[in-house]
C-alpha cells in the first residue's frame, strides 16, 4: 500500500466528511493520489494500450478492454492494488459505503472534439450495484482545453462544480439517481488519459 | 408517359426501399430565402432538459405554416407517403453543444419527414439525426441546407441528434419535423 499511495492519504480523517459534505453530491478529490514513482510507471503503460473508438448519442471517446485483461506487467500489479483489501478499506472509510472488491478498472482517451454528456451513471434502482464511481487522471488540462468534469444540481438543472483534470488526482463520487456530471468537449489535439470505473456493492 | 407519375412511383419505390428519400434544392432559391429569414425572426425558448436534450425550439412561422398545410404540399406528401403532416410540427434549432439523446420522448411525433433550414454543413460538427432500431443504426440524416426529407421507418425507429461539436463554429442545424 505504501509503495503505491502518497503517505498522507492513508492518516487523514478528514476525508470523510469532506466527501459526505460536498455538493451538489458527495464526492472527494484526493491530489497525487499515487506517489510520483508509480504515477509515471503507469502513465506510460496505459499510454500503450490499445484504444477502441465508441460514439453513440451520449459520448464519443476511445477506451481500453477491461485493464483486468492487459498483458502489461505493470497494468496487472495497477489491478492487483486497486483490488486489494488495503485500497477497498481507504475507499469504504473515506465514502461510508460497503463496496466488493471487483471494480470496473478501464482506461479512457478523450482528445479533439471527444465529449460524454450528461448522466447520472445509475443504471436503474434495482439492478445498479454501482455505489462508487472513480476517475484517476493522467493528465493535465487548462480551462482553453476543454475536458472539465462537470457536476450538476439536479434541482436546478445547472452546473454547480467544474473540475479540470489534474494528474495523478483521484476523483470520487457518490453513484444515485441525481449524480448527473458530464465530461465536457476536449477543444484542443491534447490527449486526455484516465482510469475510469465504479466500485460495486449490493 | 405522365412523367410526374413515374418520378412519383420512382421515389416511392426508393422511400420504401430504403426507408428514406431525400429531395435537395426542394425549395425554389428566393421561397427558401424568405421562409429562411422568417425563422430567423421566429420567437425562440432554448431547451435544455438534464440528461435529455439541449436545443432551441423556434416558433413556426405562418408563411411556413401556410405552406405545410397547402394542397400542393399535401398532395405531394399523399404520392409519395400514406402519412399525413404531423399534428405537432416541430422547428428545431441545433447550434455549438447542442443535442438530443436517444431516449429523449419529450418530442412528440410520429413525423413524416423534415425541412432542412440548416447551414452549409459538414459530417465532423456532429448534427446529423441517427435513426435507431433495435439498437442499429438504420440510416443517418445529414444537416442539408433546403432539402426535404421523407422516412417510412418500423414504428419503433427512434432517432437523436449527434451532439454538435466546436468544429461547427457558429454554424446551425434547423429541421422542421412534420
Amino acid at each position: 500500500m505504501h509503495q503505491w499511495i502518497s503517505s498522507h492519504h492513508l492518516h487523514d480523517s478528514s476525508y470523510p466528511h469532506s466527501f459526505l459534505s460536498a455538493l451538489p453530491f458527495p464526492h472527494i478529490i484526493l491530489p497525487h493520489f499515487l506517489t510520483q514513482h508509480m504515477f509515471t510507471k503507469l502513465s506510460k503503460a496505459l499510454k500503450k494500450e490499445s484504444f477502441t473508438f465508441y460514439n453513440s448519442d451520449l459520448y464519443q471517446f476511445r477506451q481500453t478492454q477491461s485493464l483486468y485483461t492487459s498483458q502489461n506487467t505493470f497494468i496487472k500489479s495497477f489491478c492487483s492494488f486497486w483490488t486489494s483489501p488495503e485500497l477497498l478499506q481507504l475507499i469504504m472509510q473515506i465514502t461510508g459505503k460497503k463496496i466488493n472488491p471487483s471494480p470496473d478498472i478501464s482506461g479512457f482517451l478523450y482528445t479533439h472534439t471527444d465529449y460524454l454528456l450528461p448522466h447520472d451513471d445509475h443504471v436503474t434502482e434495482e439492478d445498479s450495484t454501482r455505489k462508487i464511481a472513480y476517475i484517476y487522471y493522467l493528465s493535465n488540462f487548462t480551462a482553453s482545453d476543454g475536458g472539465q468534469l462537470d457536476f450538476f444540481d439536479s434541482t436546478t438543472q445547472t452546473v454547480a462544480r467544474s473540475y479540470l483534470p489534474t494528474e495523478n488526482s483521484l476523483l470520487l463520487f457518490d453513484v444515485s439517481k441525481s449524480s448527473f456530471h458530464q465530461m465536457r468537449e476536449i477543444l484542443t489535439p491534447k490527449k486526455r488519459f484516465t482510469i475510469t470505473g465504479w466500485f460495486h456493492g449490493h | 408517359m405522365d412523367t410526374n407519375l413515374f418520378s412519383a412511383a420512382t421515389l416511392r419505390n426508393e422511400l420504401t426501399t430504403q426507408g428514406f428519400l431525400e429531395l435537395p434544392d426542394f425549395f425554389t432559391t428566393d421561397q427558401f430565402a424568405l421562409f429562411h429569414h422568417s425563422i430567423h425572426e421566429a420567437k425562440e425558448t432554448p431547451s435544455f432538459s438534464l440528461g435529455l436534450h439541449a436545443y432551441t425550439l423556434l416558433a413556426i412561422p405562418k408563411p411556413i405554416t401556410s405552406f405545410l398545410h397547402s394542397p400542393g404540399f399535401q398532395s405531394l406528401l399523399t404520392s409519395l407517403t400514406k402519412n399525413p403532416v404531423s399534428l405537432h410540427p416541430l422547428l428545431l434549432r441545433f447550434t455549438k453543444g447542442d443535442y438530443t439523446l436517444l431516449h429523449d420522448t419529450s418530442l412528440p411525433g410520429p413525423f413524416t419527414g423534415i425541412l432542412d433550414f440548416s447551414d452549409t454543413w459538414k459530417e465532423a460538427f456532429g448534427g446529423y439525426i441517427s435513426f435507431i432500431c433495435n439498437n442499429t443504426e438504420l440510416f443517418r440524416k445529414m444537416p442539408r441546407k433546403n432539402s426535404l426529407f421523407l422516412f417510412s421507418l418500423p414504428e419503433n425507429t427512434r432517432f437523436f441528434v449527434k451532439y454538435i461539436n466546436s468544429l461547427a463554429k457558429d454554424k446551425e442545424a434547423c429541421f422542421l419535423f412534420f
